[in-house]
């Protein structure tokens, strides 16, 4: 709300949302009070001195300032909810790229179901100013106004209206907080159906041959009919708040004309509540999307927590310590128990170390701690802080992602072509890469063979200004031969660099200057 | 019905605000309430509430059926249609569809339909009431709504135009968020989330521009309906008032009633409404449209054909695979373990998916025996849930006969499979595959690369695990490991293409 107000963007289209949501009431209320009067004035041989011209004028203008507004407003208002969105979206992104889960392994929001809830999140917060603060402001605002002329002109009629609406808003807020429930189970349900959904799908081949397939295809679509379910219980939830909302209108009007027939006023007595009966009605416009708006809040206040806990402040920076000759790298789960003795680490240029393990024995875990992006076990990570370690290191994943973007994106180099193309030649991507259509083709993830993909992160490695290289499994997914071949050219390639390596293969270990043996 | 219960809360909630009108004017006139228009006023509460919440329950009753009817497409397309036809569809597509369509079709079918049905008739039941009162305002109402259609056409062309750029931005954007965040540790470990982030920022400043150029079209659709209700308020409220005073003599606007006056100024809004609604709808509607037709032409696919043809044993005559490739007719064994080898892409994996019916050969036919059978690869589907429950009593030997054991979370009794084995390695997830087979009645596995991606202790614990397993199964595996095709009672070299070694 505070934002509605700093924000200049966001107070033009507020005033004109306001301008605009007077002139609709004020144009039914004139008009009413208008006719009233001439009637009256109609009955007397006054008629004829009647100033006619000045409110007919008002008329007109309060038309042409409600259409003019409406289209002013929503224009304005998108706008602001646009930049809105634009300013949003970095800081999550950068929020996210500082939280330690995003380091800690397994990327959740790499799957199809967390990604797509995630993204759901996201709109669904970014919209809530404009779906709900806003036309509350409105309504509020000019409910406001409403009550205070009610006081002067139709008092008696105040303690209905003033009843009428918190017992609507009371039933909206109930009914909301009761949907909102079922729409949060929904969604929760429809994340589990779409994974298992996308599961079952991408193993189709084995479901169809071991005559599986039906039952767990039918289990996955079954959840999404619960959500469905869900979400229908949710809607009926709402449809008493929804028509509640819709007759505020109507009766406010009514409560202000039955007022005026209990306090007996007839004739010019009665033009005032005239027109403050037909502004009511026509603020029940305004006045009838209430029960929506809410839900919309209460959405976007869900999503909004759930958006915090992937995020954190940015580290403040520390000083960079000089990086250490050796030390001892430890093999402990990330839940903290120990997998096997901890090793003498050399960190030198020239001498490249490999760690050899079956898998499980806590490789990937230990070269991520050296990398800072797990804390470190005991005492001071030995560079300094995990802060530190994650500017000192480049640590190629072993299931590093590919974005849908060029090449050159994907490289995330700003070096010159030429170093580019050798890094690319190095892993035996040319030819790939060639017939993609080179450094400004498009590329994806889906394009590209898992081995494709892991020899790309490892071009990436190679391009690295960081003077520590760390390399998870860079054999995984490429033939044995290959894998040595562009293995040895790595190693060669960044002999001015420490590099540390991880893999379960005895062939790809001998490449090191040193082998540390991890037996779990 | 709907679209009767509609109409019946639109006629309630016109008997309102003439119920309104009525007592307004007749305490302005005489001090005193026309005894009938509280009734009304009672009246038209009840039947625009009541109808309206019939209404709203049916819609959604109506909705709810009609989005499961959809989901039953896609369960119809996911588990009859051929395999071959899922897999070179966009899987990922199709889950976020499952989530969208059904949904979308439902309010397309149901909303939509009954707003347009309602629409015409509602706007109508307003313009005939309002003749009561002056046929004249009525008519001058029914010739502003060919003029605002005009201008509904004009205003629609151009933004649909505009709308298909939109979308492609849209998508655009959604996708470069998405991506990022999909790939935020691999731009964390290459140190560029400034860069990425410059990139974002700039990518979402086109977006806005190019929204705001078409929203500027967008939303002139709904300002020509705001123009013409706002006007036809003031123009009626001028005319009447003119009518009142006598200034002028207006044919219809001159010597009416108070309440005539004020009752055709309260229709005059009401008149629209219909097609205010309608007007909100139409995003809705278009994106129905899109999600009705790909709903329908899932239902067109082409049904996987059940190719079990009885027989003794494993047998193939005159096979040749969708590649093409031709094959000898092949006898297999009741048991024994079977390899079938050859070089990258020489269809090993075809004949193991012809063999067991999940691929339709080009031609020839394919015999098989009753009796369950069971697949391991790395694609296999795992099912969620503790894992020695499923492994049953012989879970610890199998586990450790696989090397799995060597997992300390592996070899927690507790150890529970989750969503798609996310948490599990792609070899831990193979030779979970191959457990499962294990544990299970099948008598026939087939087994995909059932050696890649391991260690060489667990590679030599699962060729041991599947010699031992072919000593009362049969066992049927695609590979390029030497070592595993040595331990086969028979080979099936496929780079030697019309031979079978024995």
């Amino acid at each position: 709300m505070s934002r509605m107000l700093t924000n200049s963007r966001w107070r033009i289209a507020l005033i004109i949302a306001l301008v605009t949501g007077f002139a609709g009431i004020l144009l039914v209320g004139v008009s009413s009070w208008f006719l009233g009067a001439v009637a009256l004035a109609g009955l007397t041989p006054m008629a004829f001195a009647f100033n006619f011209h000045a409110p007919a004028a008002l008329v007109r203008l309060l038309a042409l300032l409600r259409t003019a507004g409406k289209y002013g407003e929503r224009m304005v208002g998108h706008d602001a909810a646009l930049h809105d969105q634009a300013s949003s979206r970095r800081a999550l992104f950068e929020g996210m790229a500082a939280a330690p889960d995003t380091r800690a392994g397994g990327w959740q929001l790499a799957r199809a179901d967390r990604l797509d809830t995630f993204l759901a999140d996201v709109e669904t917060r970014d919209n809530a100013r404009l779906r709900a603060t806003f036309p509350w402001f409105v309504s509020g605002a000019t409910f406001l106004t409403l009550s205070i002329v009610a006081v002067a002109a139709e008092p008696l009629a105040l303690p209905f209206i003033l009843g009428i609406a918190a017992s609507v808003i009371l039933l909206v807020r109930n009914a909301s907080d009761r949907a909102g429930r079922f729409s949060e189970e929904a969604r929760e349900e429809r994340r589990k159906a779409g994974l298992a959904f996308g599961l079952a799908l991408g193993s189709v081949a084995g479901l169809e041959a071991d005559g599986r397939r039906d039952r767990v295809m039918s289990d996955a679509i079954e959840r999404e009919a619960r959500a469905t379910r869900l979400l229908a219980k949710a809607e009926r939830r709402m449809i008493h708040a929804e028509q509640a909302a819709g007759l505020f209108g109507v009766l406010a009007a009514a409560s202000v004309l039955l007022a005026a027939a209990m306090a007996g006023k007839s004739g010019h007595d009665m033009l005032p509540s005239l027109f403050l009966a037909f502004s009511w009605l026509a603020f029940g416009e305004l006045a009838a999307p209430i029960a929506r708006q809410f839900l919309a809040a209460a959405d976007a206040k869900e999503a909004d927590t759930r958006l915090r806990s992937w995020q954190a402040e940015p580290a403040p920076e520390d000083t960079a310590s000089p990086l250490p000759e050796r030390c001892r790298l430890p093999f402990v789960a990330p839940n903290g128990v120990k997998l096997a003795e901890s090793a003498d680490l050399l960190l030198r240029k020239e001498e490249p170390v490999a760690i050899l393990g079956s898998s499980g024995c806590g490789k990937t875990t230990a070269i991520k701690r050296l990398a800072g992006w797990l804390p470190w076990t005991e005492a001071r990570h030995p560079f300094g802080s995990e802060e530190a370690a994650r500017r000192a290191t480049h640590l190629s994943l072993h299931d590093a992602a590919i974005r849908k973007a060029t090449v050159r994106a994907n490289l995330f180099s700003d070096a010159p072509d030429h170093e580019l193309l050798a890094a690319i030649d190095a892993v035996e991507l040319t030819p790939r890469i060639r017939e993609a259509g080179g450094l400004d083709a498009m590329i994806s993830q889906e394009i590209l063979s898992l081995g494709e993909a892991r020899r790309f992160a490892i071009a990436r490695a190679m391009l690295a200004p960081q003077p520590v290289i760390l390399l998870d499994e860079p054999g995984e997914h490429l033939r044995p031969e290959q894998a040595r071949r562009i293995l040895a050219r790595i190693l060669d390639a960044l002999r001015d660099r420490v590099v540390v390596y991880v893999t379960h293969d005895e062939a790809l270990a001998q490449l090191a200057h040193r082998e540390i043996r991890v037996d779990g | 019905m709907l679209v009767a219960l509609q109409l019946l809360a639109r006629a309630g909630r016109l008997a309102l605000v003439l119920s309104l009108a009525f007592l307004a004017a007749g305490l302005t006139m005489s001090g005193s309430v026309p005894s009938w228009a509280v009734p009304m006023l009672v009246v038209g509460l009840a039947l625009s509430a009541g109808s309206g919440l019939a209404g709203e329950r049916l819609r959604v009753s109506l909705e709810e059926r009609a989005a499961e009817a959809g989901q039953d497409i896609i369960q119809r397309y996911a588990a009859r249609a051929s395999v071959a036809a899922i897999e070179a569809g966009d899987t990922g597509d199709l889950v976020s569809r499952l989530a969208r369509h059904p949904g979308l079709a439902a309010k397309r079918l149901v909303s939509v339909a009954a707003s347009k049905a309602a629409c015409g008739a509602g706007m109508l039941m307003g313009i005939a009431l309002m003749a009561l009162f002056s046929w004249q305002a009525a008519l001058l109402l029914l010739v502003t709504l060919p003029v605002m259609i005009l201008f509904f056409v004009f205003v629609g062309g151009l933004t649909k135009a505009k709308a298909d750029r939109q979308e492609e931005s849209l998508a655009r954007l959604a996708g470069a968020f998405a991506d990022r965040v999909r790939c935020l540790p691999s731009i964390l470990a290459n140190h560029a989330v400034d860069k990425e982030g410059e990139a974002l920022s700039g990518e979402l400043e086109a977006y806005r521009r190019e929204t705001a150029g078409l929203l500027r079209v967008a939303f002139l659709n709904s300002a020509v309906l705001d123009f013409f209700s706002s006007l036809s308020i003031a123009m009626l409220a001028i005319f009447l008032g003119l009518g009142h005073l006598g200034l002028a003599d207006v044919p219809g606007f001159t010597g009416l009633a108070l309440s005539q006056s004020l009752a055709i100024l309260v229709l005059a809004p009401e008149i629209f409404q219909p097609l205010r609604r309608h007007a909100e709808l139409y995003h809705q509607s278009a994106e129905g449209d899109v999600a009705v037709a790909a709903l329908a032409t899932l239902g067109l696919e082409e049904e996987q054909k059940s190719l079990r043809l009885p027989a003794e044993a494993i047998a193939a005559r005159s096979l040749v695979l969708k590649q093409g490739i031709g094959m000898v007719d092949l006898d297999l064994p009741a048991k024994g373990l079977v390899a079938i080898t050859g070089a990258s892409g020489c269809g090993k994996t075809s004949l193991l998916r012809a063999l067991s019916g999940v691929d339709q050969p080009r031609s020839g036919q394919v015999f098989k025996p009753e009796g369950d059978i069971a697949w391991a690869a790395a694609d296999a589907w795992l099912p969620a849930g503790r894992l020695r429950d499923h492994l049953g009593p012989e879970a610890d030997a199998i586990l450790s006969a696989l090397n799995l054991d060597q997992d300390p979370r592996l070899s927690d009794p507790a150890f529970s499979i989750d969503e798609g084995a996310s948490a599990l390695s792609g070899g831990q997830r193979l030779r979970l595959g191959i457990a499962f087979a294990a544990a299970s009645d099948a008598s026939v596995l087939y087994t995909d690369e059932p050696t890649a991606k391991l260690d060489e202790k667990s590679a030599s614990a699962v060729r041991s695990f599947l010699a031992e397993l072919a000593k009362d199964r049969l066992v049927i595996a695609a590979t390029h490991d030497e070592e595993l095709a040595r331990r086969a009672s028979l080979r099936i070299d496929m780079s030697v293409t019309n031979e079978v070694l024995a």
